[in-house]
């Protein structure tokens, strides 16, 4: 049998609105300060050296010495060998 | 030539012709050719060229356009020391080489298969540098990945694989295999490099 809403209810209606209504503002309020927290340090780019393990931050290995000190000025040739 | 100091990165593509993006399968008119990018304060162009004439036999050519001798030139300076270092060798030697010295045209990237050969064929650093540069064409243009590609095949020499061995990124086991698989390499042609 179909009872209405307010029957359906257990304890004290009231008092659980305004606990439901505290939790979802505090909730949003934790949302909105840690995307604020996030792009406030998003410009630093987090780098984790090889091996690192469960840090929690995405493993982005060392890039080689040999490449990181590759000149941006160079010339370019082509050869066929035959 | 990846293993020569100041050369920075080496691809491997087709030029020379006119047939527009040729493939290994459909190459038309095109040559098979090396095009590396280097630092001319330490090593030169005419270096370069001594190095080619070195490293293929170009007195015989090839009647198959896809793998005749050439030196694409990209100036006229290019040009010039092209020429003379042919003519030098021709002179020293008492032999026409065949080599043709062309104007660079299109250059057309190989399939990525074709590209550090040595290295792709090698799992063990294959691996570690597909860890370093998920992008196979960043590894294609890494100087690291160039070393080990040259030395996988047996170029440079033993000092200078274990002077360069800490720059090339490499896990000390990876370090180690390729110390073991260059274990027998070729001098190299030019002096001091």
């Amino acid at each position: 049998m179909h009872r209405p809403r307010s029957e359906r209810t257990i304890g004290r209606p009231g008092l659980f609105r305004i606990a439901g209504s505290v939790a979802v503002v505090a909730g949003l309020a934790l949302i909105i300060s840690g995307l604020i927290w996030g792009c406030a340090n998003g410009t630093e780019e987090t780098s984790v050296t090889q091996g690192a393990i469960g840090s929690g931050t995405s493993v982005r290995p060392e890039l080689p010495s040999l490449d990181l000190a590759a000149p941006g000025s160079f010339q370019t040739a082509s050869f066929a060998f035959g | 030539m990846g293993y020569l100091e100041g050369v920075i990165r080496t691809r491997v593509g087709y030029t020379g012709g006119s047939a527009k993006n040729p493939t290994y399968h459909d190459l038309g008119d095109h040559t098979e050719t090396v095009q590396l990018d280097f630092d001319p304060s330490v090593v030169t162009f005419e270096q370069l060229v001594e190095v080619f004439f070195a490293s293929h036999n170009a007195w015989y050519g090839s009647a198959d356009r896809q793998y005749m001798s050439a030196v694409f030139f990209h100036d006229a300076d290019q040009e010039r020391v092209a020429r003379a270092v042919k003519a030098r060798v021709e002179q020293r030697t008492g032999r026409t080489l065949k080599t043709e010295i062309i104007a660079a045209s299109t250059f057309y990237l190989a399939e990525e298969y074709h590209q550090k050969y040595a290295l792709q064929g090698d799992s063990v650093l294959l691996a570690e540098f597909r860890g370093m540069y998920p992008d196979l064409w960043d590894m294609v243009d890494s100087t690291a990945a160039t070393r080990v590609n040259a030395y996988l095949y047996g170029y440079g020499s033993a000092e200078q694989l274990r002077a360069e061995l800490q720059g090339l990124g490499l896990s000390a086991a990876g370090g180690a295999h390729l110390l073991e698989m260059g274990g027998d390499l070729i001098s190299c042609p030019i002096a001091g490099q």
